[in-house]
């Protein structure tokens, strides 16, 4: 046996992957496979129930508002106007509260050498029909925790076997970064910050316009993984408002653990409505979930608003390293 | 002669899913286990998940680049790997270490009934994991990409876009840093 031999020999019987990160993983490029049909036919998506990735945090149910940052008040851009007067019932409305609500918070960017620790909830449907419709309950959930470096794209979790820490990759966001460092040189107004989405969008997947839906997906993943500063996170809020199709939803307590929320939502694939959801009295960013939305003409079962699955934020913190967890 | 048949429907694939996106998940139902196992050798099964899933992701975004004439789209795929791995070198350091700690009796992977040669290759594993944990990380995906992948030179020339000789003598040093490393025994079986 020669040495190339022993080599291939000492590391045989590898175990395979597992299913779920199989079908996560292929369910992940249909969905990007689908987006990219989407904007060349400018037609709506194939129908493909992507579930996400697992490593991109998820889902679901409980809530908590995230301890994050507190320190300098950022100079308002927003008029408080109407929307600081009456809680809004429009989608408009409600982004631009969060956004004007955002950059009003007390704030206090992170140190370099820190870093984001993020606790989700996760939510999944269980039973689905045969043309992959989500049936309700009963639902499985799970509870997910990542660091995310400041200075860079590093992030980090604990292996559930081994209970040590291991790198994560983490990029389900993709072309947003989650790295505090990195975030905080998004473009800080809303149509400048489509325009690097686009341009971003083009590099990676060629020419023709990005399909909103994507936007959609990726602003959801980019906010369960970071908490941007004062005017990035407005304009994300404000940005959203340019995408069309907005929903609103009031009055959502399901998996939030006694708060209340209000969703903004659009359809991401067809029967599919993902929703970004926020306090309803702080306009604090709590999580997303995806709901069967609206049913197409044929071909599918189920009923609409059921859930689908959900990724609530249930904390966030700067902590000194990743594995710290602080009281 | 049907492997030859096998590849080269992979650069018809990518070529079908510029017009039909999802017809790409055929490259994926072909090679992810390959990719996913490689990933896992080096990194471990947990980070092996992701950089699975975001080879993929990331082959299908340049699908449009990908060069048509090369029918074996393998090279393209492990070199996408390669790249995203070399983000975790110090992780893949840090397992190779914990391996070589671990020495042969540590934690086995493999069947109950190994072969005698297994049994070699078993307690050749510690020392290995040592010298793989000092390669230089060219050296090491030159190295893993040969002897786990099994890819030709060429292959992985291809791979990491490297001239042939370059990867040549990577793999020489390489193999002079691995042989030094074995046991007694199994060197002098070389």
């Amino acid at each position: 046996m020669n040495d190339m031999e022993t080599l291939r020999d000492a590391w045989a019987g590898t175990e395979p992957p597992s299913p779920t990160a199989r079908a996560n993983a292929r369910a992940a490029l249909l969905e990007r496979a689908a987006a990219a049909q989407s904007a060349e036919s400018g037609e709506p998506v194939p129908r493909v129930r992507a579930r996400r990735r697992d490593w991109t945090i998820g889902l679901t149910a409980a809530a908590v508002a995230a301890t994050v940052i507190t320190g300098f008040a950022v100079a308002p851009s927003l008029n408080r106007g109407e929307h600081f007067a009456a809680q809004p019932t429009t989608a408009k409305g409600v982004l631009e509260r969060a956004a004007y609500e955002a950059e009003h918070r007390p704030f206090k960017a992170p140190r370099p050498n820190q870093w984001l620790m993020v606790d989700t909830r996760v939510v999944l449907a269980t039973r689905w029909t045969k043309t992959n419709d989500a049936l309700p309950g009963p639902y499985k959930t799970s509870d997910d925790r990542l660091w995310y470096k400041v200075a860079d794209e590093r992030a980090a979790t604990v292996d559930p076997k081994s209970k040590k820490l291991v790198d994560r990759m983490s990029i389900a966001a993709y072309p947003f970064p989650h790295g505090y460092a990195n975030v905080a040189r998004l473009p800080t107004d809303p149509a400048g910050l489509i325009a690097w989405w686009k341009d971003k969008e083009r590099a990676t997947n060629g020419s023709g316009e990005p399909a909103w839906e994507l936007l959609v997906t990726q602003l959801g993943m980019f906010l369960m993984k970071s908490v941007p500063p004062p005017k990035v996170q407005a304009a994300v809020y404000l940005a959203m408002t340019r995408i069309p199709g907005a929903t609103v939803a009031t009055g959502i307590k399901d998996g939030l653990e006694g708060r209340t929320a209000v969703g903004v939502g659009w359809p991401t694939r067809p029967g599919v409505v993902q929703q970004i959801l926020f306090d309803s009295s702080t306009y604090t960013y709590l999580g997303t979930r995806d709901l069967n939305g609206p049913r197409p003409a044929s071909g599918t079962s189920g009923v609409e608003g059921t859930l689908l699955s959900a990724e609530f934020r249930t904390r966030a913190v700067y902590v000194d390293g990743p594995g710290q967890v602080p009281n | 002669m049907k492997r030859i048949l096998a590849r080269s429907a992979d650069a018809s694939v990518i070529e079908r899913s510029l017009r039909e996106p999802e017809d790409f998940a055929q490259i994926f139902d072909r090679y992810y286990d390959a990719i996913h196992g490689y990933a896992s050798r080096r990194l471990g099964p947990t980070a092996a998940d992701d950089v699975a899933a975001e080879t993929f992701l990331i082959a299908f975004d340049r699908r449009d680049a990908y060069d048509l004439s090369r029918p074996d789209a393998r090279p393209w795929l492990y070199g996408i790997a390669s790249n995203l791995i070399a983000r975790h070198h110090r992780a893949e350091a840090r397992q190779y270490r914990a391996l070589a700690r671990t020495g042969p009796d540590g934690p086995s992977e493999g069947p109950e009934d190994r072969a005698a040669a297994r049994l070699d290759a078993s307690a050749a594993r510690g020392p290995l994991a040592d010298a793989l944990a000092d390669l230089a990380g060219g050296e090491r995906d030159v190295l893993l990409l040969v002897a786990w992948a099994q890819l030709s030179m060429q292959e992985v020339a291809e791979a990491l876009d490297l001239p042939a000789g370059t990867v040549r003598s990577r793999l020489h040093r390489a193999r002079r840093r691995v042989r030094a490393a074995l046991p007694e025994a199994i060197e002098e079986a070389v």
